[in-house]
């Protein structure tokens, strides 16, 4: 018998693992939305009845890129990493007082950070989970959750960055 | 042996054209409906994790037709029906098939004496 919950977590699971394998938004929103129905209707776990959400993506799509390294997820982790570790140390530069990194003024940080990720979340290819039940709802893009993770990434070194300056 | 659990290889040389003809018997339907009726034939459980892929692939050869409508309280569900060009397909795979599981009974019919090979038969 499933649950709400399970099946939620499985087709996070499987909208994860399609992801990685490139199909496209509006074929995982289907893939997503036959496993809910199915579920809904025949009272089974996802799981008993799609076999583990990675298998069941291997049906689907091209293998997976673990490492990503293409030119375009590069460009985005680089940039929302220097983006999010300028906004971290011209922040904590501005409240703390002094410098940020390269001498910057804190303010300058800030603004300059901000640019930056504003730029990757205004450029960012978008992959977005359709459902076709609600075509009208659109989920968030793997690229976005990239560019989240490397900004907070960079939030966390440009802290480290200040802190050291400081103690020196 | 039991019927709910044929031999997977079984299942799965036969499953597109089952899932096909069952298509063409329930008219419009959906996966599950799909599921059921396959286990009402007695070809045991089909999982989901079968039976969709086989669906899609229906689909993108052009033999069957669907569309999402809203569920009544429920999820909503993608209804499915065979196309014309579905329709021809079973025909003619329905004939293939036919002729092949003939062939198949016709040697499993054979009784196993009734054809020794020569060159054994010389070497004793």
């Amino acid at each position: 018998m499933s649950t709400s919950t399970d099946t939620r977590r499985y087709t996070q699971s499987l909208t994860t693992w399609l992801q990685l394998r490139e199909v496209d938004g509006e074929r995982i929103g289907e893939i997503v939305a036959e496993v809910q129905v199915h579920v809904a209707e025949s009272g089974e776990d996802a799981e008993a009845a799609f076999g583990p959400a990675r298998r069941y993506a291997e049906q689907f799509g091209s293998a997976p890129r673990y490492w990503g390294l293409n030119r375009r997820t590069v460009l985005v982790g680089a940039v929302s990493g220097v983006g999010g570790a300028l906004l971290a140390d011209g922040f904590f530069a501005s409240v703390l007082g002094g410098d940020a990194v390269l001498g910057l003024p804190g303010w300058v940080a800030v603004v300059v950070g901000l640019a930056l990720l504003t730029a990757v979340f205004v450029r960012l290819p978008v992959n977005a989970v359709v459902d076709p039940r609600r075509p009208g709802r659109r989920g968030h893009p793997r690229v976005a959750l990239l560019a989240v993770v490397t900004a907070t990434f960079g939030g966390i070194l440009g802290l480290a960055w200040l802190l050291i300056a400081l103690a020196r | 042996m039991d019927e709910t659990s044929w031999p997977t290889s079984w299942t799965r040389a036969a499953l597109e054209l089952c899932v096909l003809a069952c298509i063409a018997e329930l008219g419009t339907t959906h996966g599950y409906q799909v599921a059921r009726r396959l286990a009402e034939h007695g070809l045991g459980e089909v999982k989901g994790g079968t039976l969709y892929p086989v669906l899609t692939r229906l689909e993108e050869q052009g033999l069957t037709t669907t569309r999402w409508v809203d569920g009544l309280g429920g999820p909503g569900r993608k209804l499915v029906r065979i196309s014309d060009a579905g329709s021809r397909a079973l025909a003619e795979r329905r004939e293939h098939w036919g002729r092949w599981t003939a062939r198949v009974a016709h040697l499993l019919d054979t009784p196993p004496s009734s054809h020794p090979t020569p060159q054994l038969e010389e070497t004793r």
